[in-house]
């Protein structure tokens, strides 16, 4: 990391979160240089996140004040995962007043790759087994979702991308069993697992634009991006299960 | 002090600024139950969406009430459990990233200690400065009925809990809202049932009892099982039932009753039942562990039923050993879930050391026990 050429209180970094799934990850950035840290937190993101937001700024050396805007990874991902990673970014916002920044998990997954020449199929895991995907390409000059998210099994995913007419670099968290089905599909590539791991810095990286603009989301209404409805299964008196 | 709570175990999102422990500045509570009306019950998943866009405005809210500004706040409390773990979530940790933002210390406070402490708190009166009435007495025994709690709790001192008895199987509350399903009377059940009993007959109907012995314990699961036998009778043949309400809970359906159904006289003696076995046990205790204020805390503390007959109970078994022992509880604000109740038990929980770390995780089961 090379010393800033601006004056120290011009500084203005960009904190990202992204707790979409077990893999959980934060980053900073001032649109320049970046800081990353990604780590397995199970189901332990409530516990994890936000020492490891103040272990990162020590790392880095700033401080919270010079943090001025929020970026969150608004899914899809475990329901519970998201709630963490959005609750610590509304609360941060609260605290320091500053803008916060939705971006999708898709976008983050499919980042590293869209630029390859390839159409991309970014997939995020949703727990229990259950995968979310959608199709990235290049349209009209730029990178896009080019068709709306789909959620099931690796079953309907390898059947998904059987249907495809071109070559496609599958991205993203994948268990050795579904590597095993996705990538015995002729046609599709699938870089290396540690290549495909979602890094917070991807977060950062597509809020930084719309932060540097002064564009930012209404901190209240923003809320992850639940695929699939409430499955109500039991009843419970007004106190809940407690 | 301006203490800044946080509450999200269940389906209220609240948010609430006490100085010192106990002048409530601000209590500011988003209610989900029109939400949850639809399906008789709190669908966890709705509750934690719920608290997701309600926090901040909720929030922005008590801060403004109060008339502090966020630098103003000089401790951040939030309710760690028990409670819905998805609800849990949501206030944990926008409270530990508004301390952390703040530069301010996070107190974890346990959801049934926050109800005893609702006894604490004095709310203002017509804007102008609150009646100011000395803290209750210790020791004291506490009887904390909800939706979610029946629990009988010892207290010595601050922070010095023993747990007496629980619920086996319902909670009162549940008990309430189970009894409004099964005479068809809407949700929630505890409001609705002391309303339409006002009019009814505590007497007419013999309902049991669960004594359980010398136990502190409680149990109501048998009750309906007894009111669904006496409702039965008065029930209207299925064939000229209206269509049932489509409701995902199996028991959520609306009952139809004959014109000339008895509902207030069942509702009055189903009311009794449950307030009955509270009161006594709760007299009883008062009066085995010398207590020297009775405190009412939870939801259902509301139900005047239960007021009158736990006065009663206790100047009938206490007052010849004991003297007058003061029966006390909460405004009904501050009976159901509400964050003055977080805020005002942090400030004493704060003068033990009971600073929590930013590694303070959820406790969805949690219990009161020890010290
Ligand atoms: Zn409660």
């Amino acid at each position: 990391m090379s010393t800033s050429e601006q004056p120290r209180e011009d500084r203005s970094w960009l904190l990202a979160i992204d707790s979409s799934t077990e893999q959980a990850g934060i980053a900073l950035t001032d649109g320049l240089r970046c800081a990353e840290q990604t780590w397995d937190a199970g189901r332990a993101q409530t516990t994890a996140l936000l020492a490891e937001v103040d272990h990162l700024l020590g790392l880095v050396g700033i401080d919270l004040s010079e943090v001025r805007g929020i970026a969150v990874a608004t899914g899809p991902g475990t329901f519970n995962g998201l709630r963490v990673g959005v609750s610590v970014a509304k609360g941060l916002v609260l605290g320091l007043g500053v803008p916060l920044l939705g971006v999708p998990t898709l976008d983050a997954a499919a980042l590293p790759f869209v630029t390859m020449g390839q159409p991309v199929v970014a997939v995020v895991s949703a727990g229990r087994g259950r995968l979310v995907w959608a199709p990235y390409g290049v349209q009209s000059g730029g990178w896009r979702q080019t068709a709306p998210p789909r959620n099931g099994l690796v079953t309907e995913l390898a059947a998904d991308l059987v249907g495809r007419t071109t070559r496609s670099i599958v991205t993203g968290e994948l268990n050795p069993g579904q590597e095993d089905v996705l990538g015995a599909i002729p046609g599709v590539s699938l870089p290396a697992r540690i290549l495909r791991l979602r890094r917070p810095a991807a977060v950062a990286e597509l809020a930084w634009a719309r932060f540097r603009s002064g564009d930012a989301d209404d901190p209240v209404v923003l809320e992850p991006t639940y695929l699939h409805g409430v499955r109500i299964s039991q009843p419970s008196g007004l106190g809940g299960d407690v | 002090m301006n203490i800044l709570g946080i509450e999200t175990s269940c389906d209220e999102t609240a948010a609430s600024v006490v100085a010192d422990g106990r002048r409530v500045r601000s209590n500011v509570v988003a209610s989900q139950i029109a939400l949850h009306r639809a399906h008789g019950g709190v669908v966890p998943e709705l509750a934690a969406r719920g608290h997701v866009t309600a926090i901040i405005p909720v929030v922005e809210a008590a801060l403004g009430e109060a008339g502090i500004e966020r630098a103003g706040v000089d401790v951040v409390a939030v309710t760690e459990g028990p409670g819905l773990a998805g609800a849990l979530l949501v206030g944990v940790n926008v409270a530990k990233a508004l301390a952390y933002s703040l530069g301010r210390p996070l107190v974890a406070i346990n959801h049934l200690e926050a109800h005893v402490y609702a006894n604490w708190l004095m709310l203002p009166v017509d804007g102008t400065s609150p009646v100011a009435e000395p803290p209750p007495a210790f020791p004291l025994v506490c009887l904390l009925v909800s939706g979610g709690h029946t629990e009988l709790i010892l207290m010595t001192d601050h922070g010095h809990y023993r747990h007496l008895g629980r619920t086996l199987d319902d909670a009162a509350g549940e008990a309430f809202d189970k009894g409004a399903r099964l005479l068809g009377l809407g949700y929630p059940g505890g409001p609705v049932i002391q309303r339409v009993a006002e009019a009814g007959d505590p007497t007419r109907f013999d309902l049991p009892r669960a004594w359980l012995g010398e136990s502190y314990d409680f149990s109501f699961s048998g009750l309906k099982t007894a009111l669904l036998r006496l409702a039965e009778p008065y029930r209207l043949p299925p064939s000229l039932e209206p269509a049932p309400t489509v409701g995902p809970f199996p028991e959520h359906q609306a009952a139809a009753f004959a014109p000339d159904a008895p509902l207030a006289d069942l509702a009055a003696s189903y009311q009794a039942a449950v307030v009955e076995v509270l009161a006594v046990k709760t007299a009883r205790a008062a009066l085995e562990f010398g207590a020297k204020t009775v405190l009412l805390a939870g939801g259902v503390a509301a139900n005047a039923a239960l007021r009158t007959c736990l006065a009663d109970e206790v100047a009938r078994r206490c007052e010849p050993e004991l003297g007058p022992v003061p029966v006390r509880y909460p405004p009904p604000a501050l009976c159901t879930d509400n964050a003055a109740m977080v805020a005002g038990a942090a400030f004493y929980a704060l003068r033990r050391g009971a600073q929590a770390g930013w590694e303070t995780d959820i406790h969805p089961r949690l219990r009161l026990t020890g010290t």
